[in-house]
């Protein structure tokens, strides 16, 4: 069991890319001033900040979609500015919020663009797409042939991110990539976001204006205001000492309960549980207890709950996938579950809804309080 | 076996187009233009039809072809001038059209556009009578002719598919780091090429009804027959200049189709 903040410092990843006191202005109008970011390498740096503060102009500098009027932009040792641009997009995969997914071209030939500019041998590319899309959790044999208009709007997002991989490039640039889809999407692909870029470790550099995910996903957080960055930190050292009036004020009244998205619940998940297929017997769940005894069925599901509160011991049924939380889901899903199911701890269950363990309040507790 | 053993065929890639049905609509497409090939080929070819036909329809009229020319002459001349001028609008038009949706070109864009709807206001006979007193007399200048007034469909269209491509796709296409090359032939020409397109169908046809026109002003083409016969007040030459022309248009749109629906 590992308890406490879990994400990587920010320490071990030297940045190659860095903007240094880089500016943009159109005539009169500032759009950037003077900002200096270095990307930490291997993490996921999220720029949020309302609109028109600049974020996204941030992201286009990187990859020279937009030119810097003064200041500049190193990728490893060279300036991006004395890079060919079309090499320099090719080496950062790019994802937007309205897709822009060619419509007279296939689902293959989408996510098969970048490889076939780089002039990769066709077999190789073949294999790229269905290895990406299952990546993203597209069955390929249904989707490799489907056009952009038969698809929905978290499935169109899905094949923009595969595309935005396809040649595994090392940077990845998303402009407000899940903006466009209905919150219950938006959740399930932060939730694969993450998923991937723990198996992928890229250099992501992620524009939003949602603070929730920002939270959820940052291991870089960068506030920006008037095309300033106004603080820029580890979203736990944001949540925990916000710079100014403005930074406190964007992250909301429930910066605590913010903070409880930074931490998954494989983090903090108890693996050694009391479980068995019958009722508790006195040993498993002595009297007065404050432990919690999960019985399951036949193939290690949890169905019943049980604890003792107030010298009784109480049973609650787990009868909706609220009541418990998968190892991926962040410690605020765990708190919400505890409450919904009323035990002073909520179960962990794996991919196919069998028991893996369990997450306790006071294990919440602690890490709200460090 | 199938499932895991066999690679699923191209066919059943496309669920959402059931393969019966495009089949016969491809043979009933083939049918329908080898019908209208073969009438054009023996209207023109023979003088016995001609006489056989007109004929029926005028049973009065004693003259049924041309004094000087065959059918067969004037048909080659219209279909020369209409296909030299389409293609030469064609070309002329994408060039343009693609010249002005780049960025170095965006400020004519506008000026493009107003003179294409000021065009299309002027009516084929005037376009072909006003031009006569500055370009002359002979096929040259009702190619010229025909050229400047068909150029502004296939130009105009050309802008439209190229602005209707959508912004996020040039973004991502740029973004993806295609070359400008790259971003005009995969990325946008592909989906500006319906409109285009249907501005060259367009501009055929137009062609095909100005290039009988062109006649007054020395365009040989099927106009000769046509203005012979309202001179003579002969009914017949004018129906079977008339008929080729029509005939013409059939099969130049029975074409246009097959290959817009990839038949």
């Amino acid at each position: 069991m590992t308890t406490g903040p879990v994400r990587p410092t920010l320490e071990e990843s030297p940045s190659f890319l860095k903007a240094e006191h880089i500016s943009v202005r159109y005539g009169e109008t500032v759009a950037l001033n003077d900002v200096t970011l270095h990307i930490p390498t291997n993490r996921v740096t999220v720029l949020i900040g309302p609109s028109g503060c600049g974020k996204s102009t941030t992201l286009r500098c990187i990859n020279a979609l937009v030119k810097t009027s003064s200041g500049h932009i190193d990728y490893g040792d060279a300036s991006i500015q004395a890079m060919s641009e079309t090499d320099l997009r090719r080496n950062m995969g790019y994802a937007i919020q309205s897709v822009g997914l060619m419509p007279h071209m296939t689902v293959e030939e989408n996510v098969d663009l970048v490889p076939r500019l780089l002039g990769w041998k066709r077999s190789e590319r073949t294999e790229r797409v269905s290895r990406l899309l299952k990546l993203v959790r597209l069955d390929p044999q249904v989707y490799r042939n489907k056009y952009p208009h038969e698809l929905s709007g978290g499935e169109a997002q899905r094949v923009g991110v595969a595309r935005a991989l396809g040649a595994d490039p090392p940077v990845l640039l998303m402009d407000e990539p899940f903006g466009a889809v209905d919150p219950l999407t938006r959740e399930q692909l932060q939730d694969e976001f993450i998923r991937i870029q723990r198996q992928l470790k890229k250099t992501v550099v992620f524009v939003t204006h949602d603070i929730d995910e920002a939270v959820r996903l940052a291991d870089y957080l960068v506030i920006m205001k008037d095309g300033m960055i106004v603080q820029a930190d580890t979203p736990e050292q944001i949540l925990a000492a916000p710079a100014n009036e403005f930074v406190e004020r964007f992250l909301g009244p429930d910066r605590s309960l913010k903070r409880l998205s930074l931490f998954t619940a494989d983090h903090c998940c108890l693996e050694q549980v009391v479980s068995g297929t019958g009722k508790p017997s006195e040993a498993q769940l002595p009297k007065g207890s404050n432990r919690c005894y999960w019985q399951v069925d036949a193939d290690g599901k949890p169905i019943m709950g049980f604890t003792w509160i107030h010298n009784r011991i109480i049973e609650r049924p787990i009868t909706s996938s609220t009541h418990t939380v998968q190892p991926y889901s962040s410690m605020k899903e765990c708190m919400s579950a505890i409450l919904s199911l009323g035990m002073p701890a909520t179960a962990v269950v794996d991919d196919d809804g069998r028991l893996y363990g369990e997450v306790r309040f006071e294990t919440i507790q602690t890490i709200s309080l460090s | 076996m199938g499932r895991y053993g066999l690679k699923p065929s191209r066919q059943s890639a496309f669920p959402e187009k059931p393969l019966g049905s495009t089949r016969r609509d491809s043979a009933r497409s083939w049918i329908v233009l080898v019908l209208i090939a073969t009438a054009l080929v023996l209207y023109i070819s023979s003088e016995q039809v001609q006489r056989t036909i007109l004929s029926l329809i005028f049973p009065s009229e004693t003259q049924f072809t041309h004094t000087r020319k065959t059918i067969l002459q004037m048909t080659t001349a219209h279909i020369s001038l209409t296909l030299g001028a389409t293609l030469l609008s064609a070309v002329v038009g994408i060039v343009v059209g693609i010249a002005v949706t780049r960025k170095a070109g965006k400020d004519f864009q506008q000026l493009v556009l107003r003179l294409n709807s000021f065009i299309q206001t002027f009516p084929p006979s005037a376009v072909i009578i006003l031009a006569f007193p500055v370009l002359g007399f002979g096929w040259k200048p009702a190619l010229l002719a025909l050229f400047l007034y068909s150029l502004f469909p296939i130009l105009g269209n050309t802008v439209v598919g190229f602005q209707s491509v959508s912004p996020a796709v040039i973004d991502s296409a740029k973004g993806m780091g295609m070359t400008w090359f790259q971003q005009l032939w995969i990325a946008e020409f592909p989906q500006a090429l319906p409109m285009i397109f249907t501005g060259i169908r367009h501009s055929y046809i137009l062609n095909l009804g100005t290039a009988a026109i062109a006649a007054v002003i020395g365009g040989e083409g099927l106009g000769t027959i046509i203005i012979s016969g309202l001179t003579l007040r002969n009914s017949a030459l004018v129906l079977s200049g008339t008929i080729v022309i029509s005939l013409l248009a059939f099969l130049g749109e029975q074409l246009f189709h097959m290959v817009s629906s990839g038949r």
